[in-house]
């Protein structure tokens, strides 16, 4: 009676017969098959995740073959690009209508700049401070209606609205709070003469243009929102500075 | 039946094909060729016209206000800060990425494409420190004036003792990376993230350890989301997420200059070319998102 065949075919005894140097590069195949399925499988999954935006190579558009065909789409096409560049022309001169011209003032609240501008030329090129962007909670206020204070230099188009000479500061709430004392019960106790420098052009809202005694903080975002110069750009910028003049502050 | 209904599916298949080649065909005896290139330059230029008309009637519309708002430059991988339609000033990014290691390059087309409505900007990581008043009860000169005492530190190079001051005299100091949180479109658009970040220089270690770093990351992901299946939280899941790499200097001066509610807007880079494809029955020359050819996603190019 002959024995089992195993699933090789061969009988369990014969198998045990192969020689040595069969069986180990039989289990080096092995290895070396299961060592590059388990690297493939990796590197299919380090593969970066798609973000889901996808890349547009071309795209397709069909060959007009309606009545007409090519050359009525043309004629179509012809008016609309003609319409289209028409409008843009517009929009583009009405935009270019609204752009800054004459004596202007641009603030930079990135790099603590004044600069004067007449028309594209910069006639004067000042370092500032402005706004700290820090916020200060009025520890004292009503839990149900709590008052704070952002120190932020308004963004956009201002105007200089008044022009003052030797201004005086008049302290505002936060002035205190910001020192930990309490509000003035009396109004004089709010005004201090001297710390605004020579000059001031007012924006409007409580925010100005004027000096300051920490000169050396020029150039750093230091302020409650208003736009600190040095005493001597301050005086220049005064002189040429007109009621109404724009101001851009970006 | 069989090979009848295939032949019939390699004809429909072909036709197309046979179409344009008998259009182009016929044009070479009757100069149609020609009409063909012209309805395609048109068809590209009206193309760009349209790009152009959509920004500048977001332009003019708000360039008749007094706010400032964004331009951002795709194709040159700038912002610009405009107020009344006259550019005021500009920052240029070095590289614009979909991934932190700045492996993948971002495409300006594929960008527009998903910021089709102006961004607003919502948040600004690390802006709005807390400024904390002095404890008026306690008997020390000063309290703690910074919600971070490092910062009182890190601006004036001296240990951060709560010696009285304010903001008005120390300033405060920005990071030179973080991320811009902006809403697309007026509600329900979702949310974009700009991440900016300042160019590294690693050693050979490091790049070997950011390497296998960035594998394990991955598959650490793809595992996670075959587990899981959908994206477990879609809501919350930007839009889009973008990396832009520029100095620490510029970095701080546009942390400086952003304030929430400012608006972004995207400017559209040139069209991509155009494939004419004959087709029975559709004439229609309108620029359609179904018209557009769907690329392998970015991460895979």
């Amino acid at each position: 009676m002959s024995e089992p065949a195993g699933p090789t075919g061969l009988p369990a005894a014969d198998r045990s017969k192969r020689p040595l140097s069969v069986r180990i590069a039989r289990a080096l195949l092995l290895l070396v098959c299961s060592v590059i399925l388990v690297s493939a499988g990796l590197l299919l999954l380090a593969r970066p995740r798609g973000t889901g935006v996808p890349v547009v190579t071309a795209e397709k558009f069909m060959v007009p073959v309606d009545a007409g065909g090519v050359e009525g789409s043309v004629a179509s096409l012809e008016k609309e690009v003609k319409k289209l560049s028409a409008t843009n022309q517009k929009l583009r001169q009405r935009i270019t209508a609204l752009r800054p011209r004459g004596l202007y003032l641009v603030i930079d609240t990135g790099s603590n700049h004044l600069y004067v501008m007449q028309d594209e030329t910069i006639v004067r090129d000042a370092v500032v401070s402005t706004g700290s962007g820090v916020r200060l909670a009025d520890p004292n206020s009503d839990p149900n209606k709590p008052r704070s204070w952002v120190f932020d230099t308004p963004r956009g188009e201002l105007r200089v609205i008044r022009k003052i000479n030797d201004p005086v500061w008049t302290k505002p709430d936060w002035a205190f709070v910001e020192v930990g004392e309490d509000l003035p019960r009396d109004y004089g106790e709010r005004i201090e003469e001297g710390v605004l420098g020579d000059y001031a052009l007012d924006l409007g809202d409580g925010y100005l243009i004027h000096g300051t005694l920490f000169e050396r903080a020029l150039g750093l975002h230091v302020t409650h929102g208003c736009v600190r110069v040095g005493a001597k750009d301050l005086e220049a910028i005064f002189k040429q500075v007109g009621l109404g003049t724009r101001v851009y502050i970006i | 039946m069989r090979p009848a209904r295939g032949v019939i599916r390699i004809l429909g298949a072909v036709a197309p094909a046979a179409l344009a080649a008998a259009l182009s065909g016929a044009g070479a005896s009757a100069g149609a060729e020609t009409a063909l290139d012209k309805y395609q330059a048109l068809l590209q230029e009206k193309r760009a016209l349209l790009r152009e008309n959509g920004l500048l009637q977001r332009e003019a519309a708000l360039a008749a206000t007094r706010e400032p708002y964004i331009f951002f430059h795709l194709e040159e991988s700038q912002l610009e800060f405009r107020v009344r339609g006259k550019a005021l000033k500009s920052y240029k990014f070095k590289a614009m990425t979909f991934d932190e290691r700045g492996r993948r390059r971002a495409d300006p087309e594929a960008i527009w494409k998903t910021l089709d409505k102006p961004l607003t900007v919502l948040e600004i990581e690390g802006s709005r420190p807390e400024l904390i008043p002095p404890d008026p009860n306690s008997s020390g000169e000063t309290g703690q004036l910074f919600s971070d005492p490092n910062q009182l530190a890190s601006q004036t190079g001296a240990p951060s003792t709560p010696t009285h001051t304010d903001a008005g005299v120390l300033g405060v100091d920005v990071p030179t990376e973080y991320y811009i949180r902006f809403a697309m479109g007026d509600s329900g658009g979702g949310h974009v993230i700009i991440n900016i970040r300042t160019p590294k220089t690693l050693t050979f270690r490091q790049k070997a350890a950011d390497r296998f770093a960035e594998m394990v990351e991955n598959i650490s992901a793809n595992l996670s989301s075959w587990w899981s299946g959908a994206d477990p939280d879609p809501e919350h899941r930007p839009r889009l997420e973008l990396f832009l790499t520029t100095d620490a200097d510029t970095a701080k001066n546009l942390h400086y200059s952003l304030l929430p509610q400012e608006r972004l807007f995207v400017v559209p880079p040139p069209p991509p070319p155009i494939v004419l494809v004959a087709a029975q029955g559709q004439a229609s020359t309108e620029e359609r998102a179904g018209s557009t050819v769907r690329g392998r996603p970015a991460a895979v190019r």
